[in-house]
């Protein structure tokens, strides 16, 4: 069932449309990766689910009830951190939990509070100001927040921004723990395409306000050609190589002489060989199909 | 569900250090004034007086407590409008600034709601600080200098209230001046909808204090048409109250125009939060 | 002939001098009488610009010039005329009196008394005293001062006559110099019902008197200013 579906999402500021076209469907218990280069519209996207921005056309479900009509009824049931998780930094986490748990739209009490402050990991400074926060504590306490109403839905905007590897690390982690165990859906917008491989079971990829390719994650890395990354030794026997014998071959220089080669049939055997034999110098090929290269092949078009 | 943010509003602004600068302001102002006519009240008196010492002279206790208070309530025209849009005038861009008002949005309280829980909590401090000044000009003022007769000095000319006369006067005189300070509360709760930051709100509250109140004051007819109609011009109503025979009717179209501007502000601010996209 | 008309008008005008220090003397004797007293008073003033209800206070005196007024509110009392006037009166040497004309004052039957201070510092310039010949009694003052103008005083009297202590005494004052001032902190709403008052127009101050008590002593800790 789709926990999630926008369809034909289109949003113009005054003459600027930073949504055009934007749709996908999120099902329930994906944890869904939501993509697009800087400026695609991805951050405008995520505030019209959250009905923080009005959308100039388009309709968007959630449990499939529209946000439009239904919109206290939905949000009870979602959870979000948007960008870095802004708090009143004159008041302490306790007060700001309390805060945003009176209009959640459930009954929380202290002691759920409490034990929220405990999972994120914040016990023994939940009486300290905010102010005082570094940024990982921040992120904690945003989780926090997110995640006290017990939302079905968790929409995630850029969640490791600022953080450390370990940071990033406890993130993934939650993000797996929330969907194995809790059962939750989220949905998740990060830079961090390494991340997004590993976690994420479903994506979409927008640019320039429009849906690129929606679809599952390894189906569609799948599908792209298989990628190799070649360092040699001697750049001009191997460029010349390439143009010569291999012409079909999308060749792109990366640094120095490092190279990535794109092939739709797998030759590797062939290519290697020939290249050893024009005394190219090879140092190393790696193999890739990854989403970075999937993304960049996709946004570039 | 407002309800439950108006607490949390309440919450904010009692947590908040400009909500006592405020009041630590108003407190020290009013301090002052005791303090000033503890010192010289006489020579004051005696500039209330003046005109008529040449033949009449003023027997008993003209400076009294109630005296007092009724100057110190003088101050509402500028002073404690300032004070209150201080606070007020944060309540909404202050969490556009801070960021938190991506949190509060995303919540499932409508943005309407959002706004009339502020409004709300914005009308208490306005009735704090009201009270506050309240008791301490006629309190305070009244433990200091003693209670007696009223000497007020209106455009008609002298007037003594008998002290028996005067608690009504009081009373109804501070829920006029706390219609007149909700009107700027609303006011700057309003410009806050329009800003990223307090800054503007307060300045652009004030700025439009001043700028109706040298209208009103200016003796040209262009502006005699709008004039009965501009909120400063009943935000000295209160003064009313201490004539004999009191206006009613003036009073009751200044209470009528005042309940309009907050409910014109009021809408104009729901309609403007409603339609905001929260891009920050 | 000339000596004899001389000598009849000499007598006449001493005569007639005598007669006024003589009118004066049967009041100064009656007022003499008082070392001190107290009363209550009710104050009433009608004057233009000014709304003030009626007050009550307490006014006590003690010889020679000891005098205060207590009031629970704000009263308004005239400057002149309340106490000076017999401190005045009471100093033969203060003054020359000539005798006036014959005049009927609620009433009565009085004969006006002008009296001219000696001493050109005086406040007092004028003072118009109309007194009762049959009871002594000063039925009406016409006070000219240097800083308060004219100031008219009608006496009723009662139950006090011995002491020439008026009941009821009704001060008209001139208000022509006031001015009135702008208000202090003045009112947003401009009040364009401002009335412009006339020049030579009269305000009254009415002060009725009542439980005198006469000659039971008071003490000085009272006339201390507060």
């Amino acid at each position: 069932m789709s926990l999630i579906e926008v369809t034909q999402l289109a949003k113009n500021f005054k003459s600027f449309h930073a949504v055009r076209d934007v749709s996908f469907h999120v099902n329930e218990g994906d944890v869904f990766g939501f993509l697009g280069p800087n400026g695609a519209g991805k951050s405008t996207t995520i505030r019209c689910l959250l009905s923080l921005i009005r959308p100039s056309f388009g309709e968007i479900k959630f449990f499939d009830k529209s946000l439009k009509e239904n919109r206290a009824e939905v949000l009870t049931k979602v959870g979000c951190i948007i960008e870095k998780p802004d708090f009143y930094k004159y008041l302490s986490a306790q007060r700001n939990l309390e805060i945003f748990a009176r209009i959640s739209g459930k009954d929380i009490t202290k002691r759920q509070i409490q034990e929220m402050i405990d999972f994120v990991g914040l016990n023994g400074r939940e009486g300290d100001k905010v102010s005082g926060f570094s940024h990982g504590m921040k992120q904690r306490l945003g989780i926090a927040q997110t995640l006290l109403h017990n939302p079905d839905v968790i929409i995630l905007d850029e969640p490791t921004t600022g953080l450390d590897p370990q940071g990033i690390i406890e993130v993934r982690n939650l993000i797996l723990r929330l969907r194995d165990e809790q059962k939750k859906t989220v949905l998740l917008s990060s830079h961090q395409l390494s991340e997004i491989e590993i976690i994420a079971n479903r994506m979409v990829i927008i640019n320039q306000g429009k849906t690129i390719v929606e679809g599952e994650v390894q189906a569609l890395l799948e599908k792209q050609s298989l990628n190799l990354e070649i360092t040699v030794e001697n750049k001009n026997p191997f460029e010349g190589l390439m143009l010569s014998k291999f012409p079909n071959l999308v060749v792109r220089n990366v640094y120095k002489s490092t190279y990535h080669v794109e092939m739709i049939e797998d030759i590797r055997i062939p290519l290697i060989e020939a290249l050893v034999n024009a005394g190219c110098g090879v140092k190393s090929v790696i193999p890739k199909r990854s989403l970075e290269d999937f993304f960049i092949k996709m946004t570039e078009k | 569900m407002w309800w439950r943010n108006t607490i949390n509003e309440l919450v904010k602004i009692a947590t908040k250090i400009r909500s006592y600068i405020g009041i630590g302001a108003l407190t020290l102002l009013i301090f002052i004034v005791l303090f000033a006519m503890k010192a010289d009240g006489k020579s004051y008196i005696g500039f209330v007086t003046a005109s008529f010492e040449q033949t009449l002279s003023f027997n008993g206790k003209i400076l009294n407590g109630n005296l007092i208070a009724f100057i110190i309530m003088q101050m509402l025209i500028v002073h404690v409008p300032l004070l209150i849009s201080l606070v007020t005038g944060d309540l909404l861009s202050g969490e556009e600034a801070a960021g938190t008002v991506r949190m509060l949005a995303t919540k499932p309280i409508t943005r309407t709601s959002i706004v009339l829980s502020k409004w709300f909590s914005a009308t208490i401090y306005t009735l704090i600080m009201t009270v506050w000044l309240g008791f301490l000009s006629l309190f305070v003022a009244k433990w200091m200098f003693g209670s007696g007769d009223l000497i007020v000095l209106n455009s008609n000319g002298l007037l003594i209230i008998p002290e028996a006369d005067l608690a009504w006067r009081f009373g109804l005189a501070l829920i006029i001046a706390f219609l007149a300070l909700w009107t700027v509360a609303t006011l700057s709760l309003a410009f806050s909808a329009f800003a990223k930051n307090s800054v503007g709100p307060i300045v652009s509250t004030m700025a439009v204090i001043i700028l109706f109140t040298i209208i009103g004051t200016l003796d040209v007819s262009v502006f005699d048409s709008i004039k009965p109609y501009m909120f400063t011009t009943h935000m000295a109503a209160w003064r009313s109250v201490f004539e004999d025979p009191y206006p009613s009717y003036e009073i009751l179209e200044s209470i009528i125009i005042l309940s309009a501007h907050i409910i014109i502000l009021l809408g104009i601010t729901i309609l403007r939060f409603n339609k905001k996209d929260i891009t920050s | 002939m000339r000596l004899i008309i001389f000598l009849f008008l000499f007598i006449t005008t001493v005569s007639y001098s005598q007669t006024a220090t003589s009118l004066l003397k049967g009041v100064i004797d009656k007022i003499d009488l008082v070392n001190d007293y107290k009363a209550d008073v009710q104050i009433k003033a009608a004057i233009p610009f000014i709304k003030v209800p009626i007050a009550k206070a307490k006014i006590y005196f003690k010889k020679k010039d000891k005098f205060k007024v207590e009031s629970d509110g704000i009263a308004i009392l005239p400057k002149q005329g309340l106490s000076d006037l017999t401190g005045f009166l009471s100093k033969e040497s203060n003054y020359s009196a000539v005798l006036g004309e014959v005049k009927t004052i609620n009433e009565h039957k009085t004969r006006l008394i002008s009296v001219l201070p000696t001493d050109e510092n005086s406040e007092i310039i004028l003072a118009k005293v109309y007194i009762s010949p049959t009871d002594e009694l000063i039925y009406r003052t016409v006070l000219t001062t240097k800083s308060s103008g004219t100031v008219s005083i009608d006496y009723e009297y009662n139950l006090n006559k011995k002491y020439a202590l008026p009941n009821k005494m009704t001060f008209t004052v001139d208000i022509r110099k006031f001015k009135m001032p702008k208000s202090v902190a003045s009112n947003i709403r401009n009040n364009d019902k401002e009335k412009k008052y006339k020049e030579n127009e009269k305000g009254t101050i009415v002060l009725i008197f009542s439980n005198y008590i006469v000659n039971k002593g008071i003490s000085d800790d009272v006339f201390k200013k507060d």
